[in-house]
């Protein structure tokens, strides 16, 4: 009876909470405004994978890497990224399952005219979107592969729906409740449409620490044709070289780097190991201590005294 | 007591080495990541080896407890950056799923909660428009 009376209270408490927290922030401009001349776009080529219960995630993933040139079953995809105690997929894992299959995932910026560049560049945009409220929240993923900004329609690979058609205003407000989020998947050496320096960037830098090289060193090229000479794309692309044990041209690119700048403490100790790997036991310390001799970051020092042991230990095997 | 503590640590140095497996051995030891230069202050661009394998085995562990095969952990583990290793760690349980089905037998559902959603809102932006009230439900 104590459990029923419960229900009842819970069941008058849930409109009340519907209309104090379904949040109604109205959506700001920056986020809907297209420009004046956007026409519309749809990419029907799209394939489409429906999902099973639950499993929008990984069919949302199937579907953008499918555009991407990567073929992969649905099947798989769903070990991959669908985590069954949670009866759905995480962000995190969508990315990192991109980054398993070769390619870069990328954030987008929040705002319609992100996915409409993305889409005018042949990419369908995968979305998370809350279609539930605040209080009770309902989380999906679809693909946008379509924007007609004068039907203020928007169109998606979402769910069993193969051409779901939703009006702008309605969709904004799910995405809303979604953070906004969307990634698109690029082939190494590929930029986005709307590109962000430092978060393209960090999601390279991502790709060298699952040990993707040969991949982030496409997208650090890439990088250097828009912005060359950034020390970040320069070390990046050098630690790649590392990476792929071409010696060579990891020291010319770190040397070039110092040449600019002569205060990368960070370039000296990567290039004193470089030094290292190919036997140049003197010249590694000559580096290092010169690294040492101007640093003042505690937390730098660690690194550089661990670099500094590591070519001594090396050259005492290397020289026995 | 003592045996007891000491056969936690050889399990734990069991589940880290099994996590080691297939942990991409991306360059010699010592060298310092790009993401440190792009942001020296987050704490994920600093981490040794060692706390990157001890957050591996965290991640792994709970994917695990979530239900994934043990040998997909590893290779979801795989794709996994610093920064995200950090993310999980402990917090697998708090983050989004998105997994919600939008089935045919259910569609109609989904869209009648769609246009609510937009109706509430278009509606109460009228509303706020006179009264301003919107503005103190809202978030």
């Amino acid at each position: 009876m104590f459990g029923a009376r419960k229900v009842l209270q819970k069941s008058r408490l849930v409109p009340a909470l519907f209309v104090l927290t379904s949040g109604c922030a109205s959506i700001p401009p920056s986020v809907s405004e297209l420009p004046d001349a956007a026409q519309a776009v749809e990419l029907e080529g799209t394939p489409f994978f429906p999902q099973e219960r639950y499993q929008c995630g990984p069919a949302a993933l199937t579907t953008v890497l499918a555009m991407s040139d990567v073929d992969v079953a649905l099947d798989n995809m769903v070990d991959k990224v669908y985590l069954p105690g949670r009866q759905g997929s995480l962000q995190i894992e969508l990315m990192a399952a991109t980054r398993t299959e070769g390619r870069l995932p990328y954030q987008v910026d929040g705002t319609l005219d992100a996915i409409w560049k993305e889409l005018e560049a042949g990419r369908p945009v995968l979305v998370l979107q809350n279609l539930g409220v605040a209080a009770i929240p309902r989380w999906h993923y679809a693909v946008v592969v379509g924007i007609d900004a004068e039907r203020s329609e928007i169109v998606l690979r979402s769910g069993t729906d193969k051409r779901r058609v939703t009006p702008i205003r309605t969709y904004l407000h799910t995405w809303r409740r979604g953070g906004y989020w969307g990634m698109v998947v690029l082939a190494p050496g590929e930029l986005p449409a709307t590109v962000d320096r430092s978060r393209y960037f960090a999601a390279i830098a991502a790709l060298e620490e699952v040990g993707r090289a040969e991949d982030a060193a496409a997208a650090w090229r890439a990088a250097l044709r828009k912005w060359p000479g950034d020390s970040v794309a320069l070390f990046g692309l050098a630690n790649a070289y590392l990476s792929l044990q071409d010696f060579g041209a990891a020291e010319t690119t770190y040397r070039d780097l110092l040449d600019r700048d002569r205060s990368l403490l960070v370039v000296r100790n990567n290039l004193a190991l470089t030094l290292a790997e190919q036997g140049e036991y003197d010249a590694a310390m000559e580096e290092i201590g010169v690294a040492l001799s101007a640093n003042s970051d505690p937390v730098l020092e660690k690194q550089l005294r661990n670099t500094e042991a590591t070519i001594r230990r090396r050259m005492a095997s290397g020289e026995r | 007591m003592g045996l007891q503590r000491a056969r936690g640590a050889l399990l734990r140095l069991v589940s880290i080495s099994i996590v080691c497996m297939g942990f991409a051995q991306v360059a010699p030891a010592g060298v310092i990541g790009t993401a440190y230069m792009l942001d020296e202050e987050s704490r994920a661009a600093s981490l040794s080896r060692i706390e990157v394998l001890l957050a591996r085995e965290d991640v792994g562990r709970q994917l695990e407890a979530f239900g994934v095969g043990r040998a997909m952990v590893l290779e979801r583990l795989n794709g996994l950056s610093n920064a995200e290793l950090l993310e999980l760690e402990g917090q697998i349980e708090s983050q989004v799923a998105g997994g919600d089905i939008l089935a045919r037998t259910r569609g109609r559902d989904g869209y009648i909660q769609e246009y609510l959603a937009a109706a509430r809102c278009s509606a109460r932006e009228k509303f706020s428009k006179r009264a301003g009230w919107c503005r103190l439900f809202s978030f």
